[in-house]
Formats: structure tokens, C-alpha cells, sequence
């Protein structure tokens, strides 16, 4: 048998899945995998064949975070002079990247979370436009009860998304929400039974998407995320 | 650091959590020399790793009912921009105090009970953590008495809880009361008793006080700044500081026990 393929990718109809698939280590990401999944989103929006993009987990979670125990100084060819903390590895940075990837694509973009989505799959998902859960998701970013670094994005995202009071216990206390608490704050759309298959009960909601004008969803997004950065006037031209 | 000489601020640092408290016997209003004395310990505060957490509370169940009807004597710090003329005095101390308040990266928390108001607010406002006992009453009667709230508020107050209900609380002037105000996400959470609200501060005094300090730093460092230009400053804050506790952390990870922060 061949060793299996970290990350899946795979079409259903429109909907391009792209499946983080280390199910025995809950689908920690270790630095290539960043690389991985940004270069998949890069590929999807390319594709005219896809309409909407789709990050999920294979097994009981979504995704636990960075992969600990990871080798942090295997990285991409293409970034082999960059200077990193060789304490922290590349990870770091290659996340901080490929999430303003997956952030930029103009195609709709979506994440299911079942089990857990921790740490840097927690990152991942504020960079997608819409957030689907199961009721019992382990939900947040508990980096802060390790003192470790989380530096990639977040904290421009996540007070983005919701009122800045949020913030406090979601990134500084470091809650662990369940779907529930997420979609109370807003932070997510749609929350699903415990135990179901989210690429299953999501598909009229993915559906709904595919059947969208792109380049009216593109232009509207974009204006969306350019506008968070721009005066009013400055918004309209 | 134990005992504050100002009147009607009492300040208290035990177990990594400096207390201030206003307390002037009655209802608790702020005065300049007390936000003088507030900005000072906060600039302070930085620097002590003696200090996790701060919290900000009133005291004979009322947190403070606002500025005083007699700020006393204009500070000499500000005496070359002291003004002259009809116009009321600038906001100057004000503005300084929440600044200096706003910038300690350290945990800050209100705990709000009876009357907080006005200027009281504005200063709960910059703390990171809101806590209210079920008594607490919020309200900002400035606009609706004739005196513009121009200490800071109207930038903080929409990004806190989205400009909507900021109009209600500045504008109109609206009593929100603990239900409220949590509905709304003025506060975080009700705590039943004084008790529990220095319960939660205890357990905050123990998380890895570094590790907050560089996530506040990104949070309120990006309100103003571009996605790309918030990037680099994460880049640049994760270069420039150190969280010693981090090796702590991951080693009470690898042995799954809970961990010891120093708070370095």
C-alpha cells in the first residue's frame, strides 16, 4: 500500500473538498501541510470548474492545531533563505502566509468543524468566509494556556468578525467554545447535530453557494474585505 | 507599592494582582488627581513583574458614578495647554489616564457593581475583562446633560460592541443593567458575588501574563492597520519579545499536567 496522501482533494459536482487527512494525529498540521492546503485554495479558485471550496478533516476532527512533534525545519524549496526562529520553525510563518491565501481566494470559501478545530485550524477557519459546526466542536485557540506563540493573522481577523468585547474571551482567556457559544458570538453559521457528516447535512447550504453569480460574489467580497481597510470615500471609488 | 496617598484611589497588590479601587466614601467620582495617580500606576504596573493582572473596581457596592462636579486643580503637567477663555477645560487627563489604562498589555479587569458611569465606564470600557454583579447599572448621561463625551469613548465604544448599540449607550443615554449590558456584551459576564469576580481575577493572575501581553499587543496594535501591514506586525511583534514561559508550557503539555507561569 502507498502511503497515504496528507491531504485529500476531491470534487463534488462544483463544491471542490479539500480534506486534511492525518486522521491518527487529528489532523495536526505540520509545516508542509500549510504549504499544502494554501497551494489547494490557490489551485481551486483557479479551476473553472469550481465554485465553491471546501476544508474539512478526515476522522474524529477537524483539526488539533500545529503538529508538535513535527520536524519545524523541513520547509518548501522556495523558502529555504528565509530567516526563521529555529525554535519555532517555519511553521509559523508558512501558516501566517497560506492563511492570507485562502483569505484572498474570490470563489466562496467554507470550513466544517466536527471534533476539534484548535490552534492553527481554529486560524484557518476566521480566513473563510463561512464556518459550519457540528454542536459538540471543540472550538478555539488554546495557545494561550501554553504561553505559545499565535502570531499568524488572528488578531486582525478574529476582531474583524466580531465586536472587540468577544475577543477578550475567545483570544486572551482562550475559551474553548462548542457550537452553541460559537454561533452566539456569530463566529458560526450553521451548527449541526453532534456526530453528523458535515459534508452531508452542509449540502444545500454548499449548494445555495454553488448556485451564486461568481463574479458578482467575487466583486461583492472583495469590496467587502478592501472596504475593512478604507475610508468611506475611499470605499466607493 | 501597597498603599496609594491619593485620596479616594485605594490600591492593593497581593498575588500578582494589583487592585485599584475608587473609593472616596461616597459615590466614588473621579477627580484629576486620581486620574493622575491611575495613569501613573498603570505606566508602572508595565514594568513590575510583580504585576499579572490589574483590576479596577469601586468600593461600598458602586463602582463610581463619574467624573467629579470638582476635578480640583488642573495638573501641572498639562499647565501649557490649560485653557483659557468661555470653554470648559479639555479633556486632557481624561484622555490621559484611559491612554495610560488602555496601554498596560497586562490583563485588566472591571468589576462593576451599583452605578457605573460617565467617565467610570469610559475607563471599564479600555479593560480588557468587564464583570458585573447582578446589581451593576451602566449608563453614560454626558450627551443627554449637555456635555460631550469626548475622552476616547466614541473610538472605543463602537469597535467594543459595534457601533449600533454604542449610538444607545453615548447618545441617548440609556441605564443598561446587568442583563443588558451582557446581552449587548457591554460586560462579559455576571458574577453572583464580589467573591467570584476576585475569583476570576485569581485565575488570570496564574495564566502566562507574556503570552497576553503579545496578543493584546496584536489585537489592539491591527484595529487601525491594513490586512497586509497587520501581518507584518505580527511578524515584527513575534521576533522582537520572547515568552519564556513558553518552554514551561509545552513541556507541561509533553508530561500532561497543568502548567506554573512565572508570567515572564
Amino acid at each position: 500500500m502507498s502511503a497515504p496522501v496528507p491531504l485529500l482533494v476531491e470534487d463534488d459536482g462544483a463544491v471542490r473538498h479539500i480534506r486534511l487527512n492525518r486522521p491518527e494525529k487529528l489532523n495536526a498540521i505540520d509545516p508542509m501541510q500549510h504549504e499544502r492546503i494554501g497551494r489547494a485554495f490557490l489551485e481551486a479558485d483557479a479551476d473553472p470548474g469550481v465554485r465553491v471550496i471546501v476544508l474539512s478533516g478526515a476522522g474524529r476532527a477537524f483539526c488539533a492545531g500545529d503538529d508538535l512533534g513535527a520536524d519545524a525545519k523541513s520547509w518548501p524549496a522556495r523558502m529555504q533563505n528565509r530567516l526563521v526562529d529555529l525554535d519555532l520553525g517555519l511553521g509559523p510563518a508558512l501558516l501566517l502566509e497560506s492563511a492570507g491565501w485562502v483569505r484572498h481566494v474570490a470563489k466562496p470559501t467554507v470550513v466544517l468543524m466536527h471534533g476539534a478545530a484548535l490552534g492553527s485550524g481554529y486560524d484557518y477557519s476566521l480566513s473563510c468566509d463561512f464556518r459550519l459546526a457540528t454542536e459538540d466542536v471543540n472550538y478555539g485557540d488554546p495557545r494561550m494556556h501554553r504561553a505559545m506563540w499565535a502570531a499568524e493573522g488572528w488578531s486582525y481577523k478574529l476582531v474583524r468578525q466580531l465586536d472587540q468585547s468577544a475577543v477578550t474571551p475567545v483570544a486572551y482567556l482562550g475559551e474553548r467554545m462548542n457550537g452553541a457559544k460559537a454561533h452566539d458570538y456569530g463566529l458560526v453559521h450553521r451548527v449541526y447535530p453532534a456526530g453528523s457528516d458535515l459534508r452531508e447535512v452542509a449540502r444545500p447550504f454548499l449548494a445555495t453557494l454553488a448556485d451564486l453569480d461568481p463574479d458578482a460574489y467575487a466583486e461583492t467580497k472583495r469590496a467587502m474585505l478592501a472596504g475593512l481597510d478604507l475610508g468611506f470615500e475611499a470605499a466607493l471609488r | 507599592m501597597n498603599e496609594s496617598a491619593t485620596e479616594g484611589l485605594r490600591t492593593e497588590l497581593r498575588d500578582g494582582c494589583l487592585t485599584v479601587a475608587f473609593d472616596d466614601g461616597a459615590d466614588n467620582r473621579i477627580d484629576y488627581a486620581m486620574l493622575e495617580a491611575l495613569g501613573s500606576l498603570c505606566r508602572a504596573a508595565g514594568n513590575n513583574p510583580a504585576v499579572r493582572v490589574l483590576a479596577l473596581t469601586g468600593s461600598n457596592g458602586l463602582f463610581s458614578a463619574g467624573a467629579a462636579a470638582d476635578m480640583g486643580s488642573w495638573p501641572d503637567r498639562f499647565a501649557h495647554r490649560k485653557p483659557a477663555g468661555g470653554h470648559g477645560p479639555a479633556p486632557l487627563p481624561e484622555q490621559d489616564a484611559l491612554r495610560a489604562l488602555r496601554a498596560l498589555m497586562k490583563p485588566t479587569v472591571a468589576i462593576l457593581e451599583g452605578t457605573a458611569q460617565g467617565l467610570a465606564l469610559d475607563l471599564a470600557c479600555v479593560c480588557d475583562l468587564r464583570l458585573a454583579l447582578p446589581d451593576a447599572r451602566m449608563c453614560d448621561r454626558r450627551v443627554a446633560t449637555g456635555t460631550a463625551a469626548s475622552t476616547g469613548i466614541a473610538y472605543v465604544l463602537p469597535r467594543l460592541i459595534g457601533q449600533s448599540q454604542a449610538m444607545r449607550i453615548l447618545l441617548l443615554g440609556e441605564t443598561l443593567d446587568a442583563r443588558e449590558a451582557l446581552r449587548i456584551r457591554l460586560i462579559q459576564q455576571i458574577v453572583a458575588t464580589r467573591e467570584a469576580a476576585d475569583a476570576v481575577v485569581a485565575n488570570i493572575a496564574t495564566m502566562p501574563t507574556r503570552a497576553w501581553e503579545v496578543h493584546k499587543m496584536q489585537v489592539l496594535g491591527q484595529l487601525d492597520l491594513d490586512f497586509e501591514s497587520a501581518m507584518v506586525h505580527s511578524l515584527g511583534i513575534r521576533q522582537t519579545h520572547v515568552i519564556e514561559d513558553r518552554i514551561e508550557g509545552v513541556q507541561a503539555w509533553r508530561e500532561r499536567r497543568e502548567p506554573r507561569f512565572t508570567g515572564r
